[in-house]
């Protein structure tokens, strides 16, 4: 009789092939920024896949070309702004703009047509900043030197033009490239990022997303790129199509 | 930049037929379009979206059905005891002064807790058991994607409770958003009443 070798035995074993240009993430618990006083062990994420990198204009491009009503000159004001994949020559023309490029350009409701094209979706806050969270070497990247200072680098730099081909930064610890510094990108649930008109005395969300004496409310104060992620989401609507977001997509297991 | 209209005829031809609505993205074909310098009130219309719903009385369907009515559309949950009560009053206040002639639309943001019988319970409880209104629950994803569209936003709170933003829509016959109260103090309610009064009118004319 012939043991499989270990790797194998693993591979055989595995409950879920990882889908090509996915990574698997494990479950865990995601410390919110703003724990609405509960989760204080933070708020549990189960085990599911991301794109190791963000979205590219080439894969974006394939995608129209399938489902012409994404297409610049077909999509529904609804849907997406006038600056929808502006950057792009025409319609099914990437013109100067490169395919290993992020897609930028692109509304909420456009990425997430995309995901659901892949049998994925787009990726919660949570799912999000968990694996955004990790740092080089464990999945909690606060627990690492250095770890705040070097995404405020990141963050705090201008974005390059024209943008550089995804995939060029340094994985981190579960492998996922980009998170930091090349775009901003979507979340299913981004419009539970900010609540206006709202209704409740102890749940004032509006209050506790902006700096100064909101700044109480939150879990980590040291966590400045994160306030960051939150104030934008908070600040647009699901047809926003600028130039500086893109995304990427999840898959539950 | 020339922009294409989309005829509001074969949108709801696409909207309407039941395969579609299982898998759109199996579906995806170029609608039939016009062209034209602007983009036609069909464009915006939120009935193009392809969600999938469930009423207070079992009935299944899609935005498109609430077509040819001018409807006022709030977003909130029945075991919600703070806003909802009061945004559902404003509702019925601006029903009053529309003698029975408009429609009136409550998605649920609790989809886990409210289904069918819940909603009907509500509806029954609330005095909302008219032909006139569509307590609606669906997929947490479609009720995301609503929200989106009407600018709504919620969020689940530790205690089982949402906060939610309190927005009451007005939708024209065509589904377009033609007006949005943001807050239910009784002078909004009551230009939201006098802005379907006006909508009234004018169909009439």
């Amino acid at each position: 009789m012939v043991l499989p070798s270990a790797a194998l035995y693993a591979r055989q074993t595995a409950r879920t092939v990882v889908p090509d240009g996915m990574v698997l993430i494990a479950a865990g618990k995601y410390q919110a920024l703003y724990d609405n006083g509960g989760d204080v062990d933070g708020v549990a994420v189960s085990a599911f896949f991301v794109d190791e990198n963000p979205v590219t204009n080439g894969e974006f491009l394939t995608f129209v070309m399938a489902h012409p009503k994404w297409q610049r000159s077909y999509v529904s004001p609804l849907f997406a702004e006038s600056s929808y994949l502006i950057n792009w020559a025409g319609d099914t023309d990437l013109g100067t703009v490169g395919v290993d490029q992020p897609v930028t350009g692109v509304s909420w409701f456009a990425a997430k047509a995309f995901a659901k094209s892949k049998g994925n979706r787009l990726p919660t806050v949570a799912e999000w900043e968990y694996v955004a969270g990790a740092g080089q070497n464990s999945p909690r990247g606060k627990d690492e030197e250095d770890f705040e200072r070097n995404l405020l680098i990141l963050t705090n730099q201008p974005q390059p033009n024209p943008l550089p081909k995804v995939g060029q930064s340094e994985g981190n610890y579960w492998g996922v490239r980009d998170l930091h510094g090349l775009v901003w990108e979507w979340v299913l649930d981004f419009n539970s990022a900010l609540i206006t008109g709202e209704s409740r005395a102890d749940a004032n969300l509006e209050r506790k997303l902006f700096c100064g004496s909101g700044v109480v409310g939150a879990s980590d104060f040291t966590d400045y790129t994160a306030f960051m992620r939150f104030a934008f989401r908070g600040s647009i609507s699901a047809s926003y199509s600028g130039s500086n977001l893109g995304f990427r997509t999840v898959r539950s297991l | 930049m020339r922009f294409l209209i989309v005829t509001l005829i074969s949108l709801f031809s696409i909207s309407c037929s039941e395969k579609e609505s299982h898998d759109a993205s199996q579906h995806d074909s170029m609608p039939m379009v016009l062209e034209s310098d602007a983009p036609g009130a069909g464009d915006y219309s939120i009935y193009q979206v392809e969600s999938n719903w469930h009423n207070q009385n079992a009935t299944a369907l899609n935005l498109s059905a609430l077509v040819g009515r001018i409807q006022v559309v709030a977003m909130t949950y029945t075991s919600c005891e703070m806003s909802c009560p009061r945004i559902v009053a404003a509702m019925k206040e601006i029903e009053k002064k529309a003698n029975g002639q408009i429609g009136f639309v409550l998605v649920s943001i609790d989809p886990e807790r409210d289904d069918v019988s819940t909603l009907a319970a509500y509806a029954t409880k609330m005095n909302l058991a008219k032909s006139n209104w569509n307590l609606l629950t669906g997929s947490s994803d479609d009720v995301l994607e609503i929200a989106a569209l009407l600018g709504v936003r919620y969020q689940k709170m530790p205690d089982g409770e949402f906060a939610h933003s309190n927005i009451i829509t007005v939708l024209n016959e065509e589904g377009v958003i033609v007006h949005q109260q943001n807050g239910i103090a009784v002078d909004l309610t009551q230009q939201t009443s006098d802005i379907v009064q006006k909508l009234l009118e004018t169909t009439a004319r």
